[in-house]
């Protein structure tokens, strides 16, 4: 069944975050250890990872976790996939500051997402700055959980060519029908 | 790729505060709960769930820490746009270390939640109330979607105005169940 007709399974809670079930189910089982300040893998690379929106929402923050070190940039958007491996932008919050070290940063958005498949998108000017990444389960084992890659795309482009990950954690990252988070 | 019923709110019988962290325990370090002083008087924590097909709730809970005093506690559910829908009202606590509050039953009204995101309260009047709970670092319990609210009273009022949960590192333990023998 279409996902824009699915009358069951979860609702898609007020917070959307890359912590859902279907990534935290694999990425549970497989990772060891504690999550924490890690410095971003590659300069300018992005993360990708599915989230399912099962009505039309409006989101009206995005939000990610910042690390001990804040630097550069950080770039939040929403894609939609076509065919093996071409993300198209559907939104982004454009290049921000990082800032407010160890702290959850919040930008203002207005984007209204019809239900479907997205990925959640992050990437970072520098790979001096920091963010609260889940732990390291192995680059192999992210793949899986259907987390994708592109080593050079900050800001996020309107089209990307992604990939497997070559590099393990998971970024933290979310959107929110709330205006308080 | 969705699997239903694996680490979301409606699955089985229980509905914890911690089934919030389940979801999300790749956010923070996993310490196990301790006992703790409610961190503000009067002040009610919001804690997100999800509900993918109707169920009755018959029973609310907290679990007491180690001096929980005999202040009132009051637990309740609101749905996504902060309407209550049901509450136990302030109930006053019995100062007893480590068991499950209310002692008499947190009986409400059964309600049936449908399909849909609620959220469950639990308001403490004084900060003489020690719960167990853990305090996720590094604002990890505010990326869960975890609110406040000063409420001012004892009560959980009708409609609840949510605040950010800002540095705030607490989230008690409580929940409600589908069930009447929990308590």
């Amino acid at each position: 069944m279409p996902l824009a007709t699915r009358p069951t399974g979860l609702p898609t809670p007020q917070i959307l975050t890359t912590c859902t079930p279907d990534l935290i189910d694999h990425l549970d089982f497989v990772s060891s250890g504690n999550p924490g300040s890690t410095t971003w893998p590659v300069a300018t690379s992005a993360f990708f990872m599915p989230v399912v929106v099962d009505q039309t929402r409006t989101y009206v923050r995005a939000f990610w976790l910042n690390g001990a070190t804040v630097a550069g940039n950080v770039d939040v958007g929403l894609y939609t996939l076509s065919g093996t491996n071409t993300m198209t932008r559907q939104f982004s919050t454009g290049a921000v500051a990082q800032a407010g070290a160890s702290v959850m940063q919040t930008v203002t958005i207005n984007w209204t997402v019809t239900p479907g498949l997205y990925y959640l998108a992050q990437s970072l000017s520098l790979a001096t700055a920091t963010t609260w990444r889940s732990p390291s389960p192995g680059v192999v084992s992210s793949r899986p959980a259907g987390i994708l890659y592109n080593a050079a795309s900050h800001p996020l482009g309107a089209t990307v060519t992604v990939g497997s990950s070559s590099t393990a954690g998971m970024p933290f990252v979310g959107l929110s029908e709330l205006a308080t988070i | 790729m969705y699997t239903p019923g694996t680490k979301d709110a409606s699955h089985g019988s229980q509905f914890t505060s911690y089934m919030a962290l389940a979801r999300y325990r790749t956010t923070y370090t996993p310490a196990a709960p301790v006992s703790t002083a409610w961190p503000t008087a009067n002040r009610a924590f919001l804690i997100p769930f999800v509900v993918a097909y109707p169920l009755r709730v018959q029973e609310m809970w907290w679990q007491a820490g180690t001096t929980p005093g005999t202040a009132t506690v009051d637990l309740g559910i609101y749905d996504d746009t902060f309407t209550r829908l049901r509450s136990t009202g302030p109930t006053a606590a019995v100062n007893t270390t480590d068991i499950l509050q209310p002692v008499n039953g947190g009986a409400i009204t059964p309600i049936t939640l449908n399909r849909g995101r609620y959220y469950m309260a639990m308001l403490a009047a004084a900060t003489t109330i020690t719960v167990r709970a853990v305090a996720p670092a590094n604002q990890a319990a505010r990326f869960m979607g975890i609110q406040i609210s000063d409420i001012g009273s004892g009560t959980l009022p009708a409609t609840i105005t949510p605040a950010s949960l800002g540095t705030v590192a607490f989230i008690p333990e409580f929940g409600l169940t589908t069930i009447t023998q929990v308590l």
